[in-house]
């Protein structure tokens, strides 16, 4: 299914431009270290479930900048940039979040072997406004609530927002560099907590990757399904929650964290860990619910469609409410296109694309669902997606209960060398999970959360709203930072 | 002697029910939200807590930002002496109905500049939008003032006014005293920094307006900040329970009327807390260009409320 291309760096970006006009997007673009493989770019295209593959090998460190006439390709430019060292040539100045808060004077973070123990600050860099009665607001990394770490920097002239540059690298761990260890090492624990509520998308994303071809038992499937589709809803009812809350409605506020917490207590009944963290592993899952869960499994859902309905419609009866969420922080749908934005924030804005629609895996295939979207792009629409979503998943979730059946949830796994790839949909929209293995070692473990494109969707969001709509819209996209900044 | 007494007695009542009346709203909007909530004593724990701690001042700041909290707090403590709570005479009958408004402008301007004192952005944001909100506050709060006055009869004199309203009986009912009322309960949301003009439970610090202006400070001119944001909320509370809708309030220093008014008067403030919760649980904050629209309407019922005091 995946197709492999060799290119020259010379002609990657022509190359990348006609698949691009053939309807391919990029879904990740990444790059590797001289070693046990030559130092290469690796760049890998999507478009339905059809898959190019494009390796570049590299000369030198440095190449013709691509990002100024593809704009999908400026947050892996930046990223390549700042993790390898690959300098772009021709770029005037980096756009999308910044992707560290130090660097090495002479090496870079991904590089082979030991690190220089002296870093200097990085300070925040990229195009900043300058005029009459322009202001620069700087907001965070360390904020009111109980938030993940991220810098904002606000360009404005009195309340409406000009412009919005991003400074991510606060929970910089290393977890790329750290996945670079033999493949036969089991790595499910390190996946999960890549970005804690997307715990089960990211083990199954590296799971499919080490899986290759291997066929995984049906129940196994089946389970694995469901345990994505518990992972998307607790999430969407925090968002839900969430936005009801930034725009002061305390009482759904109240009711969707009600919602969440109640999801979450019965993922530890079912299957003992409250964000579903050690239930998947490559070759099946490690977690059984066993056939007497199941029926307690079902009425839950049957009661949470319930609720949500209520909630929702309390939000959609709210006059002023919607005065509030509707109109505000378009994503427009050329932008969406344009840098190829992912997940609920993408279908918001029109764009069908949905990872288990296109790209059935394990049980999606078996399943019917509705692609959900809207054509608005606002907070409203944001929200109406996920709500949507919600009730989809409860009727997957219903469905594979149904289908259940076998008893085997394991297959051996022999991991082959070569490239590999996982590619799920996140409760965020499309995860990847790209790994180069050589020798039986895994040289180079890309991981390629949502967020990392969306950040640069909600800069494009911004310009025109007003600075007190910020955390609103900030909410609506909800995205992760540790995820961005693994 | 002893009327004067008892009107010291009551302002230090006001005073010290100040922090139970934000307990009390905060436990009615608990419930709403299907929580337990906290205890209705809590804000006296957390002022007792403030008050113990050291403080952290901004370098960038200047003499102003520690003795604003001082200024803050005696304001608020000079108008609980000018109102009458349960009895209708007054310990400070120095002031009218005039003065009290300015007084309360003495109180934002303070606090406008304290929040431009620590030099941080949200401290500057939060004073501009305060100031755009006083603008359009400040007119509709003279107008009904003005009404009330004209319509007791009473002038500006502030123990008057309940006395003379209450001498009228039925006839005192009419609809300058509800349009005053209903121009009253929106300033008194917009001066309290509740929902929908501010939200006082949040931790967005870029919608914050109210909150934004106090991020800097902490220890006891934090404790300070605060206790004053409550007795300013029980202070437009009592106002319009004793001004506005006198009836019960005690006009002699005979302690069974006393009794009487006390009991009145904190039955107000019990269904005004509910009716405030009520509000701050089904309404969105507006976005921030919403609000003088609603701070207009109050603005137009002010208007209506001295209008119809001579064409009815």
């Amino acid at each position: 299914m995946i197709r492999r291309m060799d290119e020259g760096i010379v002609d990657l970006g022509g190359r990348i431009r006609e698949l691009m006009e053939d309807g391919y997007g990029v879904v990740c673009m990444y790059a590797t270290e001289k070693g046990d493989m030559p130092r290469s770019i690796q760049t890998v295209l999507r478009k339905g479930e059809r898959i190019v593959h494009i390796t570049t090998v590299l000369e030198s460190d440095s190449y013709q900048a691509m990002s100024p006439f593809i704009p999908q390709l400026r947050p892996y430019e930046r990223d390549m940039r700042e993790m390898n060292g690959l300098d772009p040539i021709g770029l005037k100045r980096h756009y999308g979040p910044q992707r560290l808060q130090w660097g090495y004077t002479e090496a870079h973070p991904l590089q082979k072997g030991e690190l220089p123990a002296e870093r200097h600050n990085v300070p925040l860099t990229g195009n900043r406004m300058s005029g009459d009665g322009v202001f620069e607001i700087p907001v965070g990394p360390v904020h009111a609530g109980i938030i993940e770490p991220g810098h904002f920097r606000f360009s404005v002239a009195g309340e409406p927002i000009l412009k919005m540059r991003t400074s991510m690298g606060y929970t910089y761990r290393g977890i790329e560099r750290m996945a670079e260890r033999p493949a036969a090492v089991d790595q499910t624990r390190l996946m999960e907590r890549a970005c804690g509520d997307t715990a089960v998308a990211n083990a199954l994303a590296y799971a499919h990757a080490m899986e290759g071809d291997t066929e995984i038992p049906r129940r196994a499937r089946l389970l694995r399904t469901v345990f994505a589709e518990l992972e998307r809803m607790y999430c969407h009812f925090g968002d839900i929650g969430g936005i009801a809350m930034d725009a002061g409605l305390s009482v759904p506020a109240a009711r969707g964290a009600e919602l969440k917490e109640e999801v979450h207590r019965m993922n530890a009944e079912v299957c003992g860990h409250r964000f579903l963290m050690g239930t998947i592993i490559p070759g099946g899952v490690r977690r059984n619910i066993p056939d007497s869960r199941l029926d307690l499994l079902k009425k839950r859902m049957l009661r949470i469609g319930f609720e949500l309905e209520e909630l929702v419609g309390a939000l959609d009866d709210s006059s002023l409410f919607l005065d509030r969420a509707e109109t505000t922080g378009i994503l427009t749908h050329e932008n969406a296109l344009r840098y190829r934005a992912l997940g609920p924030t993408a279908r918001a804005s029109g764009v069908k694309t949905d990872v288990r629609k296109e790209l059935p895996y394990d049980a999606y295939s078996e399943v019917g669902m509705r692609l959900i979207t809207h054509d608005k792009g606002d907070v409203y629409s944001r929200m109406f997606v996920k709500a949507k979503e919600i009730v989809e998943s409860v009727n997957l979730i219903n469905q594979c209960l149904d289908l259940m059946d076998g008893c085997v949830i394991r297959a051996d796994v022999s991991i082959a060398d070569g490239f590999r790839l996982g590619i799920v949909e996140a409760p965020r929209g499309e995860l990847v999970h790209a790994v180069n293995i050589v020798n039986g070692g895994i040289w180079r473990y890309r991981i390629r959360d949502p967020s990392f494109i969306n950040w640069i969707a909600l800069e494009t969001a911004l310009p025109g709203n007003i600075v007190p709509d910020f955390p609103l819209i900030n909410k609506s996209f909800n995205l992760s930072y540790s995820g961005y900044d693994l | 002697m002893i009327g004067t007494a008892v009107a010291c007695v009551q302002a230090v009542m006001m005073i010290a029910i100040a922090p139970l009346i934000t307990g009390i709203v905060r436990k009615f909007k608990a419930w709403m939200q299907h929580r337990t909530g906290a205890d209705i004593l809590q804000p006296y724990r957390e002022l007792a807590k403030l008050f113990r701690k050291d403080e952290t001042v901004s370098e960038s700041t200047s003499w102003l930002f520690r003795a604003i909290p001082y200024v803050c707090f005696a304001t608020m403590t000079l108008i609980a002496f000018m109102i009458p709570f349960f009895f209708t005479g007054i310990a400070a009958p120095y002031g009218d109905l005039i003065a009290l408004v300015y007084i309360f402008t003495l109180y934002r301007f303070c606090m406008v500049l304290g929040g431009l004192e620590g030099g941080s952005s949200f401290g500057g944001m939060g004073s501009s939008r305060e100031l755009m909100m006083s603008v359009l506050i400040e007119p509709s709060l003279l107008l009904t003032l003005m009404t009330l006055c004209v319509l007791s009869g009473a002038g500006t004199d502030i123990s008057g006014v309940p006395e003379m309203l209450m001498s009228m009986g039925v006839l005192a009912f009419g609809p300058a005293l509800l349009l005053a009322a209903a121009s009253f309960v929106i300033t008194v949301v917009a001066e309290n920094a509740r929902i929908p003009f501010d939200n006082p439970d949040t931790h967005l610090e870029l919608t914050m307006v109210h909150e934004g202006m106090l991020l800097e400070y902490s220890g006891r001119s934090l404790a300070l900040m605060e206790f004053s944001s409550m007795m300013r909320l029980v202070i437009f509370m009592t106002m319009l329970g004793t001004l506005f809708f006198p009836w019960g309030i005690s006009t002699s220093v005979e302690p069974l009327h006393l009794l009487v008014g006390f009991a009145a008067i904190m039955l107000k403030l019990m269904v005004m807390s509910f009716a405030l919760a009520l509000l701050e649980s089904s309404s969105t904050k507006f976005r921030l260009f919403k609000m003088p629209n609603l701070l207009t309407a109050s603005f137009v019922l002010a208007l209506l409320a001295i209008i119809s005091l001579y064409i009815l």
